[in-house]
């Protein structure tokens, strides 16, 4: 890497002096069976090599056909995107070189993409809204992966030799583009991540793909450029590459502010260029350099015919779309009665899921929104899981609120019913019954705690006998304390006052 | 009776093998042994596929034993041009930057040739990727008029010309993209026909032009120019570009034709075809068919296509413009030919330019750079 490193600038220092514009592009690989234009499955971590045709192996003489479920999902996407649907549009051959590229050009969309002029609305964790306008979404197919061997880094420069896996070559994927997002301001790095990360939801409500950044199924882009105000022109921009996680995305847009902010005030200007982002340090480093109008000698795919979408069929599916992600947010708060932030708070902390599935399994929205936010969060926390990943099941949450709800349990040998459940000792009931933890309400047993507790404590009997009710809670908690807990509390405080009002 | 049997029309070899006068095993020993005999002098063949001909031909012969239905053609043997891909057969395009290369598949009208029972005899000469019209531009040498071999089969697809015309194949399939088909059909005598674009699928057809090329039939008589397009053709999901909607009855219109009786029959004559920039002979041949298929009975039409006018000039930006794309695979990465250069460092990007450099001769590299220059936007 020869690059000279200018001093960043603080992130809040560059934002105070510099407007920021970001503009996203994203990837995603599409989850059809088939590849793009071919019948080779679409599969992950396959022998190398295994999952092609002579299609998507660019083999001499092979032709594309489309695949008519990767159009339909391109077609759900424009559409949760708020999109126009093209009537017709056509695929073009994006030329260029490169050996994980079968035929050296891709079958991609260039100035008619399937869909156009969207925009979709961004939550932040604050609550705020913030709308991204949709330039395009178009289909084309993924290039096959480059392993470099020997060398530094796994990176090209320096390796002995590469192979190439033609397994993913072919995959479907839709790009979407947005518009220059303006006016986030120093937000811009928040609104970048919320806004893939919206995305990723929104794919997977759809269906369309199993969006699984760690496996590459969704890959950004980000564009990033900085300007001495929100009403001058665009400054120069810079493209990040394949930034692969929502955290990344994030960093790679603070860290380019901070960057691009040192360069301007330095009097220097920002070359046009992509870059790659590191994880490790956080940094971007310059890729190559890039042309305004780099020359993939595009030219409409004559391989292929037009695509032309019926009016009817784009109806069908608008249709059958399902309810997207931030309106079956709203419809489950409404019907759960949260305040704004517990909603926020669940959504945040990756509960929502579990928690419909809790109330689906009977138990009452507040009670399961308590126990996941708290105790199981807690223990989430702790052992550095995610919350489906504990040995705690929906139903199991469930089936515990109901014993408590039923009065066979309280609150406190709940919450040891649920340590036995995490512990792998069964389902609450059956943790209950080989722990012993039923509440105690048979007044035999009760009455002689009672009696002892009272006994024990004439003075607090004389106040309560001369009309301070204050007291009775400090019999109940030595009732509580010699039944370990297990004493119905109600019933020991009507005992109370029946014996000390018989005395 | 088997240079008797070379001598044949396709109708006629089977007509021989549905009676049971001659069997595909015969037939086909027939086109090698005429193959051994004058293709030393022709060159219209880069590979001969006596083995594999033969076992096809045996498998025929079984089915028909057997009583199973065939095709009419089931059996007679078939040569195909070299820029068609066979499963197990070597196929180059005619150029060095294939050589050795062997398909793992087949393209879908040679699927359809052994599904119908014909032998592939062998794979024919042609100008390198088809981009020539006298098969003088072979990588693998010319190949010569079997009517005066100091003379053209023209091109490209002299190779499935000349073994036609020399009774070394009785069938052979051709492509086109410009007059691939017809030019040497005209030279050697033969009959070539480009069917409509869409007609016959492209499916393992090596491109030059997507939006041109289209494979069709050679032969020696127009029935079996008929029949040999009626069973190549009709819809292939496997090309996007290919016509839905099923042949006419072709086989049927010729042999209605062959009776000399047009009555009924319109044909359109396209008035810009007969302008200027054709050699007298050319257009005086033009002007005797027109009259023989009067004289016949055909009422004769004058029809107007008035874009015919930029055809020419539409094709020679096409036809580079889509070259240059669809030859950017052969790179020496993943099959045929791979050169390492000499000195400095093995990359990628130089062993591409290597490979090119050395795999493609001067024709393919002009139309690729004219192409790429057509590409370039402003």
């Amino acid at each position: 890497m020869t690059e000279t490193t200018t001093a960043l600038v603080p992130y809040e220092d560059a934002t105070a002096r510099y407007d920021t514009v970001i503009g996203i592009e994203v990837h995603v690989e599409l989850g059809t069976r088939s590849k793009m234009f071919c019948p080779a499955p679409a599969v992950f971590g396959e022998e190398a090599n295994t999952s092609v045709s002579p299609v998507s192996l660019g083999l001499p003489g092979a032709l594309p056909v489309v695949n008519e479920a990767a159009v339909e999902y391109a077609i759900r996407i424009g559409l949760a995107l708020n999109c126009e649907i093209a009537e017709t549009c056509r695929f073009a051959r994006k030329n260029y070189f490169y050996p994980d590229i079968p035929k050296n050009y891709q079958i991609s969309q260039y100035d008619e993409p399937i869909a156009h002029d969207g925009w979709l609305d961004v939550e932040l964790e604050d609550g705020t809204v913030f709308r991204v306008e949709i330039e395009r979404a178009h289909l084309e197919e993924d290039a096959g992966k480059n392993t470099h061997v020997g060398g530094s880094a796994g990176r090209i420069h320096g390796a002995e030799y590469s192979l190439v896996d033609y397994n993913r070559a072919g995959i479907p994927l839709v790009e979407i583009v947005t518009r220059p997002i303006t006016g986030a301001g120093e937000r811009a790095p928040e609104v970048a991540r919320a806004y893939v990360q919206t995305l990723r939801d929104i794919f997977r409500a759809l269906e369309v793909s199993e969006a699984r950044m760690e496996r590459g199924n969704v890959r950004a882009d980000v564009n990033v450029s900085l300007r001495p105000a929100p009403d001058a022109p665009f400054g120069t921009r810079t493209e990040t590459k394949n930034v692969n996680s929502f955290r990344s995305i994030e960093r790679a847009v603070r860290f380019e502010v901070s960057r691009q902010a040192a360069v301007l005030d330095a009097g220097g200007s920002v070359t046009q260029e992509t870059r790659h982002f590191h994880e490790d340090t956080g940094e971007t480093t310059s890729g190559r350099v890039k042309s305004d109008s780099e020359d993939y000698r595009y030219f409409p795919e004559p391989d292929l015919v037009p695509l032309a979408p019926s009016r009817e069929w784009v109806e069908e599916i608008r249709a059958s779309l399902p309810e997207l992600p931030a309106a079956r947010r709203r419809r489950l708060q409404s019907e759960w009665g949260f305040a704004d932030s517990q909603m926020r708070d669940v959504v945040n902390a990756g509960a929502l899921d579990i928690i419909v599935e809790t109330v689906a399994a009977g138990a009452p929205p507040a009670a399961a929104r308590k126990w996941w936010m708290g105790e199981l969060a807690r223990t989430a926390n702790e052992r550095g899981v995610a919350l489906a990943e504990l040995p705690v099941t929906p139903a199991h949450v469930a089936e515990l609120q109901s014993l408590v709800d039923a009065g066979r349990i309280n609150d406190k040998l709940a919450r040891q019913a649920l340590e036995g459940v995490l512990a792998g000792e069964g389902t609450p009931s059956q943790v209950v019954e080989s722990r012993g933890l039923e509440v105690v309400s048979d007044d035999g047993a009760l009455l002689a705690a009672v009696d002892e507790a009272l006994a024990a404590q004439p003075d607090v009997v004389e106040k309560i006998r001369s009309g301070n009710q204050g007291p009775v809670g400090a019999i109940i908690g030595a009732v509580m304390k010699a039944t370990r807990g297990q004493a119905d509390a109600a019933r020991v405080r009507e005992l109370v006052l029946q014996r000390v009002g018989e005395g | 009776m088997s240079a008797e049997l070379t001598r044949r029309s396709a109708a006629e070899l089977a007509a021989l093998l549905a009676s049971g006068e001659t069997s595909s095993v015969e037939l086909t020993r027939a086109h090698l042994d005429r193959i051994a005999a004058v293709d030393d002098a022709v060159a219209a063949f880069l590979h001969v596929d006596a083995e594999g001909a033969l076992a096809a031909a045996a498998e025929t012969d079984r089915r028909r034993a057997a009583g199973e239905e065939l095709p009419e053609l089931a059996g007679v043997p078939i040569a195909v041009k070299d820029v068609v891909v066979t499963k197990g057969l070597p196929t180059t395009a005619g150029s060095k930057i294939l050589e050795g290369w062997v398909p793992p598949y087949d393209a879908t009208l040679v699927e359809r040739l052994r599904a119908a029972g014909l032998p592939i005899l062998g794979k024919t000469n042609m100008d390198e990727f088809a981009m020539g019209s006298s098969t003088e531009f072979s990588a693998y040498g010319p190949t010569r008029n079997p009517w005066d071999l100091e003379r053209i089969p023209g091109g490209s697809g002299g190779g499935s010309a000349a073994a036609v015309a020399a009774f070394e194949a009785p069938l052979a399939i051709g492509t086109a993209t410009g007059g691939s088909i017809r030019q040497p059909g005209a030279v050697t005598g033969t009959v070539g026909a480009k069917p409509t674009y869409g007609g016959i699928s492209r499916y393992g057809l090596i491109a030059m032009a997507s939006s041109l090329d289209q494979a069709g039939p050679v032969t020696r008589t127009v029935l079996d120019a008929a029949l040999l397009h009626e069973l190549i053709g009709g819809h292939d999901p496997r090309d996007a570009t290919s016509l839905p909607d099923p042949l006419g009855p072709l086989a049927a219109a010729a042999r209605e034709g062959a009776t000399g009786e047009l009555k009924g029959v319109r044909v359109g004559v396209v008035a810009e075809l007969g302008g200027e920039g054709y050699q007298s002979g050319v257009r005086d041949r033009f002007a005797e068919s027109i009259e023989l298929l009067r004289g016949a009975g055909a009422e004769i039409v004058e029809v107007h296509c008035p874009s015919f006018e930029y055809a020419l000039a539409a094709y020679y930006l096409i036809m580079p413009a889509e070259a240059s794309s669809n030859l950017a695979k052969f790179d020496g990465m993943r099959f045929g030919l791979r050169v390492e250069p000499s000195d400095g460092p093995v990359t990628a990007e130089r062993v591409m330019a290597a490979t090119r450099g050395a795999g493609f001769g001067d024709e393919v590299k002009r139309r690729v750079i004219l192409g790429t220059y057509a590409h370039k936007p402003g």
